[in-house]
């Protein structure tokens, strides 16, 4: 009678321990865990998206028809420099994707620093907008850098 | 071995509350650690000496909602430096807190009384002043702007007076 007595109170310890300690913190961890992943994961756009979202931004232009996709390059924070065609123009595309892909230089649309400064685009799109620049009109640039960060 | 049945209940009752009391507690948890509290109101920046209203900050449209935002900055035109100087010295400073500093939504202040005119070397004029990131982390950035040739260099050194970023822009203006 004793014995039972004392295993009835050891039960009811060891449950309100794990009710209120516990499980709370095995809780809080697993939500942790869950946010940081959320907060660092990396997603990347298919190119399907990317051509799907240019067209749409090109959708009432008069002077360029459907794009298809050349290449894509993802960079740093969800940032995309795009090269697309239509039927017979190449162009660069800049996109970012934060809460959804989003066109930030459409095709045809002139690149320069000024255009799209104070939107934080990565100056590796900028400096690889430039070797393009360079190889299609023989070295005459917007800009030069001297980039060494 | 026979287990009786008052046992096999009350295990079963604290596994059913133990469930019950982890999605309770996730779910509470999961709520508060992904609601953003933003701060709101007017907030004085010791660096830059100057209150900045943190509602306007929050209400900017823009695509990229990483971008850091400037406290005192605008005292820099009082020191002559034009516009189109302090377009390109702000986009740097986009990009070296985005992307060196990998500081999301930072704050980014001119500190008080640093601004320093160099010197001029023929038609280059040269000045620094410093920065502070998330009021700390101080840097000194040096730019060389000439404005008949419409070209300018940025330069951030940090703490220990160490060259961090560099880069070179031919001038457009708006």
């Amino acid at each position: 009678m004793n014995n039972k007595k004392t295993l009835t109170k050891r039960f009811v310890v060891v449950s309100i321990f794990l009710l209120i300690v516990v499980i709370p913190f095995v809780a809080w961890l697993s939500a942790t865990y869950l946010h940081k992943s959320n907060l660092t994961s990396d997603t990347t756009v298919s190119n399907q998206k990317i051509v799907d979202v240019i067209n749409e931004y090109v959708k009432n232009s008069d002077f360029i028809g459907k794009v298809s996709l050349i290449s894509s390059t993802k960079y740093e924070q969800n940032w995309y420099l795009v090269r697309v065609k239509d039927s017979q123009v190449a162009y660069d595309v800049v996109l970012c994707d934060f809460d959804q892909p989003r066109v930030i230089i459409g095709p045809g649309e002139y690149l320069t620093q000024f255009n799209i400064s104070h939107m934080g685009v990565p100056y590796q799109i900028l400096d690889a907008l430039e070797v393009k620049d360079k190889e299609n009109s023989g070295g005459d640039s917007h800009e030069h850098t001297e980039y060494d960060s | 071995m026979n287990i009786p049945n008052t046992i096999v209940n009350r295990y079963t009752v604290l596994f059913v509350f133990c469930l019950t009391g982890f999605f309770f507690w996730f779910f509470m948890f999961s709520f508060f650690s992904n609601s953003e509290v933003r701060k709101t109101g007017d907030e004085y920046d010791k660096l830059s000496g100057v209150t900045v209203s943190l509602d306007a900050v929050n209400s900017a449209e823009t695509p990229n909602p990483n971008l850091p935002f400037f406290a005192g900055f605008e005292s820099l035109t009082d020191f002559g430096i034009s516009n189109d100087d302090l377009r390109y010295i702000q986009d740097v400073l986009i990009n070296f807190s985005l992307y060196n500093a990998h500081l999301k939504s930072a704050k980014i202040s001119f500190v008080k009384d640093s601004f320093k005119n160099e010197n001029i070397k023929g038609l280059d004029s040269v000045y620094s002043f410093r920065f502070g990131l998330n009021d700390s982390d101080i840097h000194l950035i040096r730019v060389t702007s000439n404005s008949v040739d419409r070209k300018i260099t940025i330069v951030i050194f940090d703490s220990s007076n160490k060259q961090v970023f560099r880069r070179g822009f031919d001038i457009y203006s708006v």
